[in-house]
């Protein structure tokens, strides 16, 4: 099935998620992978929308989810471009650092072992399925 | 391309913080409200699979639960016709029964930690008359204070998010103290050493009413004393406090309007 596909599903239905069931960053998460994954327009737009989406149903000022999104996005091109990262370990860890600081901020679940399950665990997945760098 | 992806993400960067900027601009509020009524219900369904895991637990359990609220209010209430009658005596000092009006709210969201929520998310704002600075209340408990409001959600600050404060009064002694919430536990705190504060004791609200007729209303409460911190050679003691509610089952509040 079309990954871009599932990826949209998911960033739909974590809006209501994420504010309803679990006070888990997922809109902020899909968003990164989207932008590592697919960095064109659609993406960009998708995101937008979805951002000013969470903002509203959240009661929150809106306009801050997208400002935050596309800063991690100018500061993932810019450690990117520096680094020269290729390798998905370092991206992942760079992930799993600023959904920390934007659970901290927008007050969200800051359970770290959480963090730690969820990312480990996609870093377990995607050495054993998935092992070309992404960029 | 490269260059032109940089150009699209400052653009769209721009534009957020243009809106950010602008949050009470006819079009942004028009268009909020419009979305926040047309997920108001399915969010509310959402939210309600939450609360609804409270029919799984033992009927035993709830209905002691149930009877310890009641004991609870009645001692509150014990306890303030008998300063009410000393009051009397003494013609010192006097209390009227207010009436609140009350507007009916439904939980549709929250922030913070899943085990204990810091804010609520409600489907009532500016257009059903709710202001930052009113009291949300359930029953005769303080659940919190409005923070933010939108077209037609509201943020409710709980009484144990790190934002909130506000003057609380013990239930016996009517000491005073700050209520101070530290996001696990609510903390009665700056409450003079020479004061007697008892573990187990209930937590009231002072009443902080503002000029406009709104705000917390007084004898609310807030929690009961788990554990005292005293310490004869500082000024203050203070007290940890548990919540009377547990919020994670909350699916209504009323936000108090005014007086």
């Amino acid at each position: 099935m079309n990954t871009r596909l599932i990826i949209s599903l998911l960033l739909f239905v974590s809006l209501f998620i994420e504010t309803s069931l679990v006070a888990f960053p997922f809109i902020f998460i899909l968003s990164v992978i989207t932008y590592i994954l697919f960095p064109d327009l659609k993406t960009f737009m998708t995101v937008f929308l979805i951002g000013l989406g969470l903002d509203i149903l959240k009661a929150s000022p809106v306009g801050a989810t997208p400002l935050v999104i596309f800063s991690s996005f100018s500061l993932l091109d810019l450690v990117r471009r520096v680094f020269e990262l290729k390798d998905y370990k370092i991206i992942i860890l760079i992930l799993f650092i600023m959904s920390l600081i934007y659970s901290k901020v927008f007050s969200y679940t800051d359970n770290l072992l959480i963090y730690i399950l969820l990312f480990g665990g996609s870093l377990g997945f995607i050495s054993y399925f998935y092992k070309k760098s992404l960029w | 391309m490269k260059r032109r992806m940089s150009i699209l993400i400052l653009a769209l960067l721009l534009f957020s913080l243009l809106i950010f900027l602008n949050n009470n601009f006819p079009p942004v509020k028009f268009f909020s409200s419009v979305v926040q009524n047309i997920f108001a219900t399915p969010k509310a369904f959402i939210y309600g699979l939450r609360t609804n895991k409270d029919s799984l637990s033992d009927s035993e359990i709830k209905k002691l639960r149930g009877e310890n609220e009641k004991l609870r209010k009645k001692l509150v209430d014990f306890e303030r016709m008998k300063r009410d009658n000393e009051a009397l005596r003494s013609q010192f000092e006097t209390q009227d029964t207010k009436q609140y009006r009350l507007l009916p709210s439904r939980v549709i969201g929250f922030l913070g930690r899943v085990t204990s929520p810091t804010t609520l998310v409600i489907d009532r704002g500016e257009g059903d008359g709710v202001k930052s600075g009113m009291a949300a209340v359930y029953e005769n408990n303080l659940v919190g204070k409005v923070n933010k409001v939108s077209p037609s959600y509201s943020q409710v600050a709980l009484a144990n998010n790190s934002i909130s404060s506000l003057v609380g009064v013990t239930s016996e002694g009517n000491v005073p103290g700050l209520v101070i919430g530290q996001e696990d536990f609510i903390l009665f705190d700056r409450v003079a050493v020479s004061e007697k504060v008892l573990g187990g004791e209930t937590i009231l609200t002072k009443g902080e009413i503002n000029d406009e007729g709104f705000g917390i209303p007084p004898n609310l409460i807030i929690g009961r004393v788990s554990s005292v911190n005293k310490n004869e050679s500082l000024p203050y003691q203070s007290a940890k406090v548990e919540n009377a509610l547990q919020f994670l089952r909350l699916d209504t509040v009323f936000i108090v309007l005014g007086l």
